[in-house]
């Protein structure tokens, strides 16, 4: 076996992690069908040189879940010793359920699987950054979070941005821009029932996106709560080739759920931050290959300019609204385990 | 140039933090100080980072630079970082030298090592200087990434100031990193300063506590250093010919480039040792610091401590208090920096999962002066296939 050689810069959060009362918010939207189907194509169905034994495919249900985390007290456990490296964090991830079938040698799909994949996230700690690329190999993007829970009762706003160009051009500067916004301003209770009725697919989707949760707080982790991610590192000079390439499976469970609560997606303002930096996720992950913004669409935060820990974002960008279905908030404790490697490209 | 066995493309995507080499950087402010090191810290670093596995496996081994003794901290102040590779690289995408610039802050240690190869033809056409950078820090996150990810240097993400202290043309610069202020279970983590610089006027100045000294000179008293710059008359010589690349004005980095397994983290699935090549051109507005006056000062808690214990004569332990080095020189200049020649010299050999065939270790191990000869005579064979 190679061993690793550890050092100061790489021995931070090794997994598995767990966060102990952990506040999340879930924000369901409507994606395009078409959507993703480039994104699986490109990351996980293609020969890179040979295919792996597995084939991913869209969900049937065009939802996607935007999900808001603000760990509290987030550690390692790695070596049975929780608790280890403690520290506090908000992550932002777009998620979505896809279908993975297994593929014979003689090109036979079998044993249809639902997992999730994160194709979108950010995280405000540089830390678990650098574990969750290197180790989890999600490509998670290091950003500036604020989310304010306590200026009014049941009322959130949630602000991402992280460095990067509004305009790719050679005299453009690269500086701290917009991503997201949202705000929660809770109105009359929601009809869940109303709400499944209208949207077609929604209660399907609600039952595949709670079941990772132990709602009835128990610990038995059995959850159906698989993520995949793709593992890749470059060259150290051709752009087009890693030296790795791998399929990773982990599972996201989570335990002693309380406070949950739903939402109406109307009391919800979501607005994707437009700019050249994030033109192709938005567009290959939310809105639509080849959409742009409407040409009406707002610019700038709502209510002015926002700075997050003290640095100065630019929001001046054009505000791309996406309508949300249905929003939840609930407290939980999560484990995240890596199971194992599913395929290793290069054999 | 070493090629891996299994060409395997990269999934390309727009928001990826890594940017193509090479680099060029016009304009860059160098703060540099120089301080004793202890040789057997580098040793160990030195055995623990590059001279992996045996000596015959890799054909190489690497030990302390015994004539340049010293550690050297430079705080770097980058207005305009880009990419410059004029070839295109084919990501569907607007060519990233096209797409604007980043700036940033970083500041680093570096520690001369000289590889030696291992025979007699070797030993000569394999051996180079070059500069191991045990610490390094950034201000900009896609820096971070793309240091870590694709040049092997473990670029840690900070909060990096510098600039005049209280007179002007003096100097103060600082290293706020996220740390554990205990390792003890359960201790949240916070951001602590790690690193202060302080200076007075650059030289001539009256601010001086002692009578002004040439710093430079008083560098050079050591009989290492004379040895190596005995040839060099002035300060603008030492500038020009980049001190036979002694002081790092003109460095081969060498990192180890490596990732661990997701499952088994003690496993690594891929190894390298990767070195570049960082060129300063232009240099202008050379200014000395008086040693004197140059306080260094490393925060000894908690986590830090081992950080510190790679480069520092510190204990196993976290002291809790400030560790102070006396620095023998201080300098800072402007120049415009450029980031090439990215090479694995070695690929260490890979064990695999799921049954897969293991990667065999390579070689690209011949010195930079020696390769134009490699060009005209043709490859030289490795030391391990020399014996199968």
């Amino acid at each position: 076996m190679t061993r690793f050689v550890p050092n100061f810069s790489t021995q931070q959060l090794l997994p598995p992690w767990v966060s102990l009362g952990a506040r999340n918010w879930v924000f369901v939207v409507k994606v395009p069908p078409e959507c993703l189907q480039t994104y699986v194509d490109t990351h996980f169905n293609c020969a890179a040189p040979d295919l792996a034994p597995y084939y991913y495919e869209p969900f049937d249900y065009p939802y996607a879940i935007l999900r808001v985390t603000k760990h509290d007290n987030f550690s390692s456990s790695h070596g049975g010793v929780p608790g280890t490296q403690t520290l506090r964090k908000i992550d932002v991830n777009l998620a979505y359920p896809v279908n993975r079938w297994r593929v014979s040698p003689g090109n036979i799909r079998y044993d249809k699987k639902m997992v999730w994949i994160e194709p979108m996230a950010f995280d405000n700690n540089s830390y678990t950054m650098f574990s969750s690329r290197e180790i989890w190999g999600n490509e998670v993007e290091m950003a500036r979070i604020e989310l304010d829970e306590d200026s009014h009762p049941n009322h959130i706003h949630v602000d991402v941005a992280t460095q990067g160009l509004k305009t790719f051009s050679p005299k453009s500067v690269s500086h701290l821009i917009g991503v997201l916004h949202a705000e929660l301003d809770p109105g009359a209770a929601v009809n869940l029932g109303a709400l499944m009725e209208r949207h077609r697919g929604l209660a399907n989707f609600g039952g595949l996106m709670f079941a990772s949760i132990g709602l009835k707080g128990g610990n038995d982790f059995k959850h159906n709560s698989e993520l995949n991610t793709l593992k890749q590192f470059r060259d150290v000079f051709n752009m087009q080739v890693a030296v790795y390439r791998a399929i990773i499976a982990s599972r996201t469970d989570h335990a002693n759920v309380q406070d949950m609560k739903f939402y109406d997606g109307s009391d919800v303002q979501l607005d994707f931050m437009w700019s050249d930096s994030m033109a192709e996720a938005l567009q290959q992950l939310v809105f639509g290959i080849g959409v742009t913004p409407p040409k009406n669409s707002p610019t700038g935060h709502p209510g002015g300019a926002h700075a997050i820990d003290g640095q100065k974002v630019d929001w001046d960008l054009t505000r791309w609204q996406k309508p949300v279905v249905v929003a939840a908030s609930f407290t939980s404790d999560i484990r995240y385990d890596v199971t194992g490697t599913l395929h290793t490209y290069g054999g | 140039m070493i090629m891996g066995p299994q060409n395997i493309p990269f999934a390309q995507s727009a928001s990826s933090q890594q940017v193509p080499p090479p680099y060029h950087f016009p304009g860059v402010t160098v703060t540099s100080f120089v301080w004793p090191v202890d040789i057997s810290r580098v040793q160990t670093y030195c055995d623990d980072t590059f001279n992996l596995g045996t000596e015959q496996e890799r054909g190489f081994t690497y030990r302390p630079a015994a004539l340049w003794p010293y550690a050297t901290l430079q705080f770097l102040d980058y207005p305009v970082m880009l990419s410059s590779n004029p070839l295109p690289q084919d990501i569907g995408e607007k060519p990233y030298s096209d797409r604007g610039i980043i700036s940033q802050a970083e500041a680093l240690i570096s520690l001369p090592v000289i590889r030696y190869g291992t025979n007699p033809v070797t030993m000569i056409t394999e051996t180079s200087l070059e500069w191991a950078v045990p610490f390094i820090v950034v201000g900009n996150p896609m820096s971070s990434v793309c240091g870590r990810e694709m040049l092997g240097l473990g670029k840690l993400l900070a909060d990096i100031t510098n600039g005049d202290d209280d007179y002007p043309n003096s100097f103060k610069g600082s290293i706020k990193l996220p740390f554990w202020p205990s390792l003890e279970p359960g201790v949240q983590m916070e951001d602590g300063e790690f690193l202060t610089v302080r200076t007075n006027p650059v030289l001539p100045t009256f601010r001086t506590s002692k009578s002004p000294k040439e710093s430079l000179s008083t560098l050079f008293e050591s009989r290492e250093s004379a040895l190596a710059i005995e040839e060099i008359a002035s300060y603008s010589n030492l500038i020009n010919d980049a001190s036979l690349g002694l002081i790092p004005t003109n460095m081969r980095t060498v990192g180890l480039k490596q990732y661990r397994d997701a499952f088994d983290i003690e496993r690594a699935i891929y190894q390298s040792i990767v070195t570049c090549a960082s060129r300063y051109s232009n240099i202008s507005e050379f200014k000395i610091f008086d040693e004197a006056d140059i306080t260094i000062k490393f925060n000894d808690r908690g986590s830090f401590n081992e950080i510190l214990q790679v480069f520092l004569d510190v204990g196993d332990a976290p002291s809790n208090k400030f560790h102070t080095v006396k620095p023998v020189a201080g300098f800072r200049f402007m120049a415009d920096i450029d980031f090439d020649q990215m090479r694995v010299i070695h690929s260490f050999a890979i064990d695999r999962e799921n049954g897969l065939p293991p990667i065999p270790a390579q070689s690209d191990l011949t010195a930079e002066w020696a390769r134009p000869l490699k060009g005209f005579f043709g490859p030289l064979q490795h030391p391990a296939r020399n014996a199968k």
